[in-house]
C-alpha cells in the first residue's frame, strides 16, 4: 500500500517539533537574544542594575582597540599559514597513505591521528613542557647534539611563540583532515587511475589532473571547517601561553576571555566582552554562509 | 582462528580484566574514620555558602569537616556547600545575577572591593565591634592588622565599612633556597645592593641564576612594582598609575631609574629563557633548585606542596630597601581571601556565625596542619615556608596588591603596564621606551575612559 495518500496533519507534525523548538529557541536563540542585548551595555557582569547603556559604543571601542586587532591578526596568522601548512601537509599523508605500494600504512595513519583523541587542553600542556626553556625535551635536545645556538625560548619570545603556537595547533589537527581526504582520495574511482597510466601519466600528473581536481570538494569543506575552527581557536592558545608573552599571542576568544571573565583580575567588562563574542559570532557567520554557498554548487560527477 | 596479534591483544585485555578483580586492599582515605553525617532536619536553617575550593582541592574536605563540627555546635543549622572551583567568578556571577545570592562566598579581597563599590557586598562593622569566637577579643582585632586595611573600602556603596572577613593571609617576597643558603653561608639580604651582590655570587660561585619566574604578567611586573615602591614611594606609584596626581611617568626622573633597575636586574639575574616558562613549570623549576631565588606571594608553598624535594627547605625574606630612595624602604603586598556577605542574603547571621566559627583559633590551626593555609589571625603558628612573612604581617605597614592598583586599576595594569613591562624585562625595549610608550599607552586609556566613563575607573 502505498503511504503517499495519507493526510499529514500540521498540528500533529507541530507537536513532535515543539520539545526540539523549544530546546533549541531555550539554549541558543534565547542566549544568542541575550548577548546581542548586553553587548549594548557597559556592565561588569554583577548584577545587572549596575548595567549602563551605551547602544554601539561597545562596537566602536572593539574596532579601535589594538589588543583585538593584534588577536584577530593572530587568528588570521593560525588560518593562513597554519592552513598552508596543515592543508599540504594532509594532502600528503592522504594522498601518500592511500598508495598501496606504502607498507604500514594503518601504523601510520594510527599514528598522525592519535594526537587529536587527546583533550587539546592536555597537549598543550604536554608541548608545555616540551618547550620549557631549560629543561624542556627540545631544548635538552638540541644541547645534547651540539646545536645549542638553535635553542630558544619557544614560547617566550613574540614572535617565535606564535610560531609554536600555529605548528601545534596543525600537529594536533592533521590527523582528524588527513582522515577527510583520505576519504576522498579513496572515493575516487580506480579506473580513472588506470586508465591514466595507460596513457603514459606519471605520478606527479596523476595527482594534478585526476587526485587534485577531484578531491575538490572535500578540501573546500575541510577548507571552510578549518577557518571557522581557526577564528574559534581557544583551548590551545590558553594552555599555552595565555595570551602572553607582552599579550602578543591573543586570539579573539582568549582576549574575550580576558575582558569578560578575567583569570586571577577584577577586570569584568561583560559587555565589551560579549561585544567582542558578537563581532565573532558575525565573522563565524559569514564563513558558515560561504560554506554553504560553495557545498550547494554541483558536485563534480566521475 | 585468530591471528596471533588479535590473541596476544586478547590476553592482554584478559589480564588487564583480571587484575581488577579480586579484594581491594583498603586506600589510605578510606582507613580514616569518617564522621558521621548528619541526619536532615526540615526545621534547621539551610547555611547557604559559596566557595571556590574544587572538591578535594587544597583543603576543601578539612573545611567540610569544620563545617559539620559547626553543625553538631549548632544543631539550628545546616551547610550547603557549593565547591564552585576555578570557575567561582563565573557561577557566583550567575548566582548574584538570577536573584539568588548564596548567604556568604569567598574571594580574594581585590574581587570584594570591587562588590562593595557596586553595591553587591554587605557592610560588616557590626559583626566585627563584637567577640571573637573564643570571646577574649574583639573580633576586629585578632586578624593580621594589615588585611583589615584591604577590608575595609572607603567608597563602599554602602559607605566607608568593613566588607569582608579574612580567611586566609598572603604576603609576597622573595623566596631563597634556605638549603642553599646555609650551605654557602649566604646571608639574606635587607638591601638592594647587599641581593645585587648576593646574586652575583651566586652566579659565581654556585652557576645557577637568581631569579626564576614564569609567563604570568601579573606576576613578572611585581619586580617593577616593587623597585617602584622602594624608589618613589607607594602613593606617587599609585596616584600616577590612576591619573589622580599632576605626576605623569616622563615628567619625574625617577620612573626613568625604575625602568633602568628592572631591566638591568631582570636581564642579569633572572634565568635564561624564564618568560618561555608557563605557570607551574617556574615554580617547579626553582623548587628543584634551578634557581636560588623566586619573587612570590606566600601561596607558593602550599602550590609545591607535592611536587618539591622532601629535603628542599624555603623560607623568604620581604623585598630589600633601596640605599638613598626616598620610597617606602619596608612596605610589603598584603592580602587576603575572605567571606563576604552578598546583597539579599536571606541568612547573614547564621553565615556570619559560621565564619566567625571559621576564623577561630582552633580551625585556622587545622587549616595550617592540613593545607599549609596561612592564618588570617594572630595567635595561630605560620606554615612551613611562610615563617618569614611574621613581621610583614604583624607589622603595620602592609600594602595591598600591586600598590593597590590590584583593586582600583586592574584594567590599567592589564592593557597599559603588564605588556610593556614584559616587554622592558625581555630587553625588547630600552627603558627610555618603556617610560616613553607607557605615558603614550597611559594618555590614550585614559582619554578612553574620558570619553567612556567619564575619567573613573
Amino acid at each position: 500500500m502505498s503511504s503517499g495518500g495519507r493526510r499529514r496533519d500540521p498540528k500533529v507534525i507541530w507537536v513532535f517539533l515543539a520539545p526540539a523548538i523549544s530546546f533549541y529557541a531555550f539554549f541558543f536563540l534565547y542566549p544568542t537574544f541575550e548577548a546581542f542585548r548586553i553587548s549594548l551595555y557597559s556592565w561588569s557582569g554583577f548584577g545587572f542594575d549596575t548595567a549602563v547603556y551605551v547602544g554601539l559604543a561597545n562596537f566602536t571601542k572593539a574596532l579601535r582597540d589594538k589588543w583585538l586587532l593584534l588577536a584577530f591578526t593572530n587568528n588570521l596568522l593560525i588560518m593562513i599559514v597554519g592552513g598552508a601548512l596543515l592543508f599540504s601537509a594532509a594532502l600528503f599523508f592522504a594522498v601518500a597513505l592511500t598508495n598501496r605500494r606504502i607498507k604500514g600504512r594503518t601504523f601510520f595513519k594510527t599514528v598522525i591521528f592519535l594526537p587529536h583523541i587527546i583533550n587539546p587542553i592536555g597537549v598543550a600542556l604536554l608541548w608545555v613542557f616540551i618547550l620549557q626553556p631549560r629543561f624542556g625535551m627540545l631544548n635538552v635536545l638540541l644541547r645534547s647534539v651540539g646545536l645549542e645556538d638553535f635553542t630558544q625560548v619557544w614560547l617566550g619570545s613574540r614572535g617565535l611563540a606564535m610560531a609554536c603556537i600555529i605548528f601545534i595547533i596543525v600537529w594536533y589537527v592533521i590527523g582528524f583532515y588527513m582522515v577527510l581526504l583520505i576519504a576522498g582520495v579513496e572515493g575516487i574511482p580506480g579506473d580513472l587511475y588506470a586508465a591514466a597510466r595507460v596513457d603514459g601519466a606519471n605520478e606527479w600528473q596523476v595527482f594534478w589532473r585526476i587526485t587534485f581536481p577531484l578531491l575538490r570538494d572535500v578540501l573546500v569543506i575541510g577548507m571552510i571547517y578549518w577557518m571557522i575552527s581557526a577564528l574559534k581557536i581557544f583551548g590551545e592558545v590558553w594552555a599555552l601561553t595565555r595570551g602572553q608573552p607582552a599579550n602578543s599571542t591573543h586570539t579573539i576568544t582568549t582576549y574575550m576571555m580576558q575582558q569578560a571573565l578575567p583569570y586571577q583580575s577584577t577586570v569584568f567588562h561583560m559587555g565589551y566582552g560579549t561585544a567582542i563574542a558578537v563581532l565573532l559570532f558575525g565573522l563565524v557567520f559569514c564563513v558558515s554562509l560561504l560554506f554553504f554557498r560553495l557545498s550547494r554548487k554541483e558536485a563534480l560527477e566521475y | 582462528m585468530a591471528s596471533p596479534t588479535t590473541r596476544l591483544f586478547y590476553l592482554l585485555f584478559l589480564l588487564t580484566f583480571l587484575s581488577t578483580c579480586g579484594t581491594e586492599e583498603p586506600t589510605p582515605a578510606e582507613t580514616v574514620p569518617q564522621e558521621e553525617e548528619l541526619p536532615p532536619d526540615p526545621n534547621a536553617i539551610v547555611l547557604d555558602i559559596f566557595h571556590p575550593f574544587s572538591v578535594g582541592a587544597s583543603i576543601q574536605p578539612e573545611l567540610a569537616r569544620q563545617g559539620r563540627r559547626f553543625v553538631r555546635q549548632n544543631p539550628q543549622y545546616r551547610i550547603k556547600w557549593t565547591w564552585a572551583g576555578s570557575e567561582s567568578v563565573q557561577r557566583l556571577r550567575a548566582r548574584l545575577n538570577a536573584g539568588d545570592p548564596p548567604d556568604a562566598a569567598l574571594n580574594a579581597d581585590a574581587f570584594l572591593v570591587t562588590m562593595a563599590r557596586q553595591g553587591l557586598a554587605l557592610p560588616l562593622d557590626t559583626y566585627l565591634e563584637g567577640q571573637n569566637y573564643e570571646e577574649d577579643s574583639r573580633w576586629l582585632d585578632t586578624f593580621w592588622p594589615g588585611l583589615m586595611h584591604n577590608s575595609h573600602v572607603a567608597n563602599g556603596a554602602h559607605g566607608a565599612h568593613f566588607y569582608g572577613i579574612p580567611w586566609s593571609a598572603h604576603v609576597s617576597g622573595i623566596y631563597y633556597n634556605k638549603g642553599l643558603f646555609e650551605r654557602r653561608g649566604y646571608a639574606v639580604p635587607t638591601t638592594w645592593s647587599q641581593l645585587v651582590n648576593l646574586c652575583q655570587t651566586i652566579r659565581d660561585q654556585v652557576h645557577i641564576p637568581c631569579f626564576e619566574a614564569d609567563n604570568f604578567n601579573g606576576y613578572n611586573a611585581r619586580l617593577l612594582l616593587y623597585i617602584a615602591t622602594r624608589y618613589l614611594g607607594n602613593d606617587v606609584l599609585y596616584d600616577t598609575a590612576t591619573n589622580r596626581s599632576g605626576t605623569s611617568w616622563t615628567n619625574d626622573p625617577g620612573f626613568l631609574k625604575v625602568a633602568e633597575m628592572t631591566q638591568d636586574f631582570a636581564t642579569q639575574h633572572y634565568t635564561r629563557g624564564w618568560q618561555g616558562n608557563r605557570w607551574p613549570v617556574g615554580q617547579m623549576d626553582w623548587a628543584n633548585e634551578g634557581a636560588a631565588m623566586i619573587l612570590m606571594p606566600t601561596w607558593l608553598p602550599s602550590e609545591l606542596r607535592d611536587v618539591k624535594a622532601e629535603d628542599f627547605i624555603m623560607d623568604l625574606f620581604p623585598f630589600p630597601a633601596i640605599e638613598g630612595a626616598t620610597g617606602n624602604p619596608t612596605v610589603s603586598e598584603i592580602k587576603f581571601n575572605g567571606w563576604f556577605i552578598p546583597k539579599g542574603a536571606k541568612n547573614p547571621d547564621g553565615a556570619m556565625q559560621l565564619i566567625k566559627f571559621l576564623s577561630s583559633r582552633q580551625t585556622q590551626e587545622e587549616n595550617v596542619k592540613a593545607g599549609g593555609v596561612p592564618p588570617a589571625i594572630k595567635g595561630v603558628s605560620l606554615p612551613e615556608g611562610v615563617e618569614g612573612a611574621r613581621p610583614i604581617l604583624a607589622g603595620d605597614g602592609g600594602m595591598p596588591f600591586a600598590a593597590g592598583l590590584d583593586a582600583d586599576a586592574a584594567d590599567w595594569l592589564q592593557t597599559v603596564l603588564y605588556p610593556l613591562n614584559d616587554q622592558l624585562m625581555i630587553g625588547l625595549i630600552t627603558p627610555t621606551q618603556f617610560i616613553a610608550q607607557l605615558q603614550e599607552e597611559h594618555d590614550v586609556f585614559y582619554a578612553a575612559q574620558a570619553a567612556e566613563h567619564g575619567g573613573n575607573l
